[in-house]
């Protein structure tokens, strides 16, 4: 064999050098940007809507965009979901009034959660404005400063849409059609917006007490 | 050019004159952008689905406008319902004439409710062959091995 064709040995330098990972460079960046586009991991939303299809694709941005979803076809099964959840929390504050051991709190997990509503405003049985005023009384009346952020969801032109939204006691509206970024933006904003009232009121009751 | 080259701009160009004809709009763009692997068919069956609602939205407005005393407000519900899914798949024709139609309902205007349904009839049924052809094409570009353009 001519010394030409020899590997040179390996040099203790190589030996240093960390693993080559396994998945091509071309992938690393695609799963970096698709961990870009999951701004709203973490997040459960309740997806109130009557249409399938909307339903279907309204789900699929949200995933996209990192939540979790849970969908309702109407006000009524909205109003239930939200009766469950206000069981839920009631059910925990007072278990951990109790003090009770953790294998008792972690009951509540059979209850829902979600961070935000996303409502369809036309919807049969009840519309989305008398969901909202129906979960809203209730929030009322648990006493829990319990204020959900619902984001309307509707195909009105603009016009049509701040006055009844804002009245029924949604807190924003987007406009159909579904787009991922103003989705995305939208959700983290209103969010972002409710929890610094929340903690204003919060300082504010504390200076003043 | 090979096979799956023709294939790829033939594509290309039906996909392009959907957009230019006024067929579609973006946010039929915005939905292929949802296809991923885990889903390849998620656009043919949002399709499916949109023209199936359709079909039966455009009955019962049938039925509704054959009615001796016509029931414009619910008419006008489905004709909302059409132009939300429309809107939300892309069929930028079809919410158009939505538009035009939801006038016709306000105005409870019977003759121009019928020329409507009709055009909603005939744009939802353009449509539904045009992304046949779409669809079809990509099947034969994935066949031949290759990718899907992106527009």
């Amino acid at each position: 064999m001519s010394t030409s064709n020899e590997q040179p040995p390996q040099s203790a330098e190589a030996e240093l050098h960390p693993a080559l990972s396994l998945i091509p460079i071309e992938e690393e960046a695609a799963d970096s940007e698709d961990e870009e586009k999951r701004t709203l991991e973490g997040l459960s939303v309740l997806l109130v809507e009557d249409q399938v299809l909307l339903q279907v694709l309204g789900t699929k941005i949200l995933k996209g965009l990192g939540a979790t979803v849970s969908v309702v076809n109407n006000g009524v099964q909205a109003v239930e979901a939200m009766t469950s959840m206000i069981a839920g929390e009631k059910a925990k504050r007072e278990a951990e009034a109790a003090n009770v051991q953790e294998g008792s709190i972690s009951e509540t997990s059979v209850f829902p959660h979600y961070d935000l509503i996303l409502m369809d405003c036309k919807m049969p049985e009840m519309n989305g404005y008398e969901a909202t005023k129906e979960i809203r009384k209730m929030e009322a009346e648990a006493k829990m400063d319990m204020d959900i952020l619902i984001i309307a969801f509707t195909s009105n032109a603009p016009s049509e849409n701040g006055e009844d939204c804002f009245a029924a006691g949604m807190d924003a509206y987007m406009q159909k059609p579904a787009n991922a970024d103003v989705m995305a933006s939208t959700i983290l904003s209103k969010l972002s917006e409710k929890r610094n009232r929340v903690s204003s009121v919060a300082e504010a009751v504390e200076n003043t007490a | 050019m090979d096979v799956v080259s023709q294939l790829q701009r033939q594509f290309v160009d039906y996909s392009a004159s959907l957009y230019r004809e006024g067929y579609v709009d973006d946010q039929f763009n915005q939905l292929q952008q949802l296809k991923d692997e885990s889903n390849p068919d998620f656009v043919v069956e949002v399709a499916t689905l949109f023209f199936d609602d359709s079909g039966k939205l455009v009955n019962k407005m049938a039925d509704a406008l054959e009615q001796p005393s016509v029931d414009f407000k619910l008419i006008d519900s489905h004709v909302h319902q059409l132009k939300g899914s429309s809107s939300s798949v892309g069929a930028a024709r079809v919410k158009n004439v939505c538009i035009t139609f939801r006038n016709f309902c306000e105005a409870q205007n019977r003759e121009g409710c019928l020329i409507c349904l009709q055009q909603v009839n005939h744009e939802c049924s353009i449509l539904k062959n045009k992304l046949q052809t779409l669809f079809r094409l990509e099947q034969q570009i994935t066949a031949a091995g290759g990718s899907i353009p992106m527009h």
